[in-house]
């Protein structure tokens, strides 16, 4: 072959590649391509689903310095299946929809207590799907909370999506939930699945929560909220507190904000929380501690009978934060005092939760039942046990052990 | 090579789903064809250093998969410890040993060894080596997934190098780990043809290799075309690969081994007589 026959014969062989890899390339070109930032599915009356997509629009806005917000928009369909839905918004917008960018896959709740499994296995399959965009069950229609969701500080709606789980750190009031975990726990034979409780601030929210809680001291008040029950309200119309309990792919039941705190930290998912505990030194008087986790929560899980018999251990660390007058928070006896009323309160709270989740959700999402496979030398053994229903019959020992270390700043308030 | 064709095919497959969603497998396949052919038709040194430049790579890339996931890791995932039960994971798991398929390619190394006496000292080190990297991607994705729905070339450490993320700013990294696994699969591409080209040229004693090595990138290419789906190659990999390995890289093996010493043994016995003959 001459020199003359090779630069041809590889010039066709470049025009002929240009041209099959330019379809693919065409197709995700960014003037083809819809970007979504949030999908919302709903029940349907009519047919099955109602998805509603919140797009991110291209408009010159929200440079920095501006304090335009840019817009977003919503555009809602009906279909028979969450493919079909994707498939009908690409023929009304003229462009493909891409969720690379999509950040929050909203369900109602509704929706969630028939099973969402099959719209989980489709978007998984998504490779545009990440597994890190966080999975929110909605007390309201998943349409209502897109629409509510009008972020106060941020210009990005996309940026307030981002951003909206951080607050889980430092609060403990809902999980960072996931629908790569979602999924992982969904197939998993030894744990249940688990969501963000979202909701919308009702009118009458603060009403509901002091004629339903009249009983209870307010400082515990404060932690018996949860998404479109609490006592929250502003611009922003939407919430994120508690979490939503799966038994396979159905909705059985909510945490409320302290439920939401005890999961966080037997899950190690909690970096630091504020919670009130009954002050031992002051009858009828509540005392805010900053609680750190020391270590990861050591969990032992008894297989020998058919009730499994878990037990929990866990080590905080604490700061006291709330301060009243005429107090020492220098005397360790105080401390002392102050660290059993915690270990206590937690050790009570903690298991009122493990109950819960066993006796009146019958689900294992805190994913005992991977401590409990250790005790099975094979597979069979250990779905013969049959985890996920025996998880109902547990019986929990939970020790807490706290060290108050002292307060913040001031140790001492003598008047 | 019939073997590389249809892992060719999978990973093309891979590829196909996740970047190429509309182009034809055909020009895919092409890609790493051409590159295979015009890797072959420079200096044998030329895929040396091409792979000693990628390897590393791909060896710190496996690595770092491993270390960026760890946060999403449940150790807890490797029990119940025996598997399946005992037959399960001992007897019928010895055809995971297909993994170490590799270890085929050190039987031709010898002649291409500078120093052929290090062959000992290679061999132990690419087989520790393969072991060590072996168990970092498997357990990477034992400890984060609980099953695969599917499990192709790619998906099972795609999938893991998705949940890589370090605050809102570090994140999708999978592409650049595509990219590696890309050109580290035209490198074990290049390396099976010329090894085939080698046994082809001993076999019928023809004097260049070079006429061969457009036959061979059309061999794979055409080998690579003939599963009618990714079903059919998959089922290649899963059900019938693991044998072939077996076959070939450990009874063959064990059994040259075996012929080598006793015809070793005769021999020493023969010199013995003759010895004591004289």
């Amino acid at each position: 072959m001459n020199k003359l026959t090779r630069n041809i014969f590889i010039f066709i062989l470049v025009i002929i590649f240009i041209m099959a890899f330019s379809s693919s390339y065409f197709s995700l070109s960014m003037d083809n391509l819809a970007y979504v930032l949030a999908i919302g599915i709903d029940k349907s009356d009519e047919n099955k689903l109602k998805v509603s997509f919140q797009f991110s629009t291209t408009s010159p806005v929200a440079e920095s310095g501006s304090t335009k917000k840019a817009p977003s928009v919503i555009d809602t369909v009906e279909a028979s299946s969450l493919s079909n839905a994707i498939n009908l918004m690409n023929n009304y917008l003229s462009k493909q929809v891409n969720m690379s960018h999509c950040k929050v896959i909203i369900f109602s709740e509704e929706l969630a207590k028939e099973g969402i499994s099959s719209e989980i296995y489709t978007l998984i399959n998504d490779t545009q799907v990440r597994p890190s965009s966080n999975i929110v069950i909605t007390k309201t229609d998943a349409n209502y909370y897109m629409q509510k969701t009008q972020p106060q500080l941020e210009n990005l709606i996309a940026k307030y999506y981002e951003i909206f789980t951080n607050s889980s750190e430092y609060t403990g009031f809902m999980p960072n939930a996931t629908i790569g975990e979602f999924f992982n726990t969904l197939i998993c034979k030894e744990c249940e699945p688990f969501a963000i409780l979202g909701g919308v601030i009702a009118s009458n929210s603060q009403n509901d929560q002091s004629s339903n809680s009249s009983s209870t001291n307010n400082a515990q008040r404060d932690y018996s909220i949860k998404s479109s029950h609490s006592p929250i309200s502003g611009e922003t119309d939407s919430e994120n507190i508690g979490v939503a309990v799966f038994k396979g792919d159905t909705l059985v039941g909510e945490l409320d904000a302290l439920e939401t705190i005890s999961f966080l930290s037997i899950k190690n998912k909690a970096d630091r929380f504020l919670i009130s505990i009954p002050d031992p030194t002051t009858s009828n008087s509540y005392i805010d501690i900053y609680m750190t986790p020391e270590n990861m929560t050591q969990i032992k899980v008894d297989t020998k009978t058919g009730s499994p018999y878990i037990q929990v251990s866990l080590r905080f660390t604490g700061r006291i934060y709330s301060m009243e007058n005429n107090e020492n928070y220098l005397k360790p006896e105080v401390l002392e005092l102050i660290s059993d009323s915690c270990d206590s309160y937690l050790e009570s709270t903690f298991s009122n939760f493990l109950y819960k989740t066993a006796k009146e959700f019958h689900s294992d999402i805190l994913g005992f039942g991977k401590s409990a496979s250790s005790n099975f030398f094979t597979i069979e053994d250990f779905e013969n046990y049959n985890w996920l229903d025996s998880y109902q019959d547990s019986f929990f020992d939970v020790d807490v052990n706290t060290s108050i270390k002292s307060s913040m700043l001031i140790t001492e308030t003598n008047s | 090579m019939i073997s590389a064709s249809i892992m060719l095919r999978n990973f093309c497959e891979g590829l196909k789903i996740i970047y190429y969603p509309m182009t034809n497998i055909v020009f895919i396949l092409l890609m790493f064809v051409i590159a295979v052919c015009i890797a072959n038709k420079l200096d044998f040194n030329s895929t040396l250093k091409t792979n000693l430049l990628i390897l590393p790579l791909v060896l710190a890339s496996i690595i770092f998969l491993f270390f960026a996931n760890i946060q999403n890791f449940s150790p807890q995932r490797i029990f119940p410890i025996l598997g399946h039960g005992l037959t399960e994971t001992f007897v019928t798991g010895l055809l995971n040993l297909s993994a170490f398929g590799g270890i085929a390619y050190l039987y031709f190394l010898p002649p291409l060894l500078k120093e052929p006496q290090k062959l000992k000292k290679v061999t132990l080190l690419s087989i520790g080596m393969t072991a060590i990297y072996l168990l970092l991607c498997i357990s990477a994705i034992l400890f984060m997934f609980p099953s695969f729905i599917s499990a192709n070339e790619i998906s099972p450490l795609y999938n893991a190098a998705r949940y890589i993320e370090f605050g809102s700013f570090f994140q999708r990294l999978e592409s650049i780990f595509l990219l590696f696994w890309m050109l580290a699969f035209a490198c074990y591409l290049s390396i099976v043809t010329k090894f085939s080209m080698n046994i082809f040229k001993k076999i019928t004693s023809i004097s260049t290799k070079k006429p061969l090595i457009d036959i061979f990138g059309l061999l794979i290419f055409a080998i690579a075309l003939l599963p009618e789906n990714f079903a059919v190659s998959s089922n290649f990999e899963s059900s019938i690969y693991p044998y072939l390995v077996l076959g070939i890289v450990f009874i063959l093996g064990i059994s040259i081994l075996v012929l080598a010493s006793w015809k070793k043994h005769k021999k020493r016995i023969v010199n013995t007589e003759e010895v004591s003959n004289e």
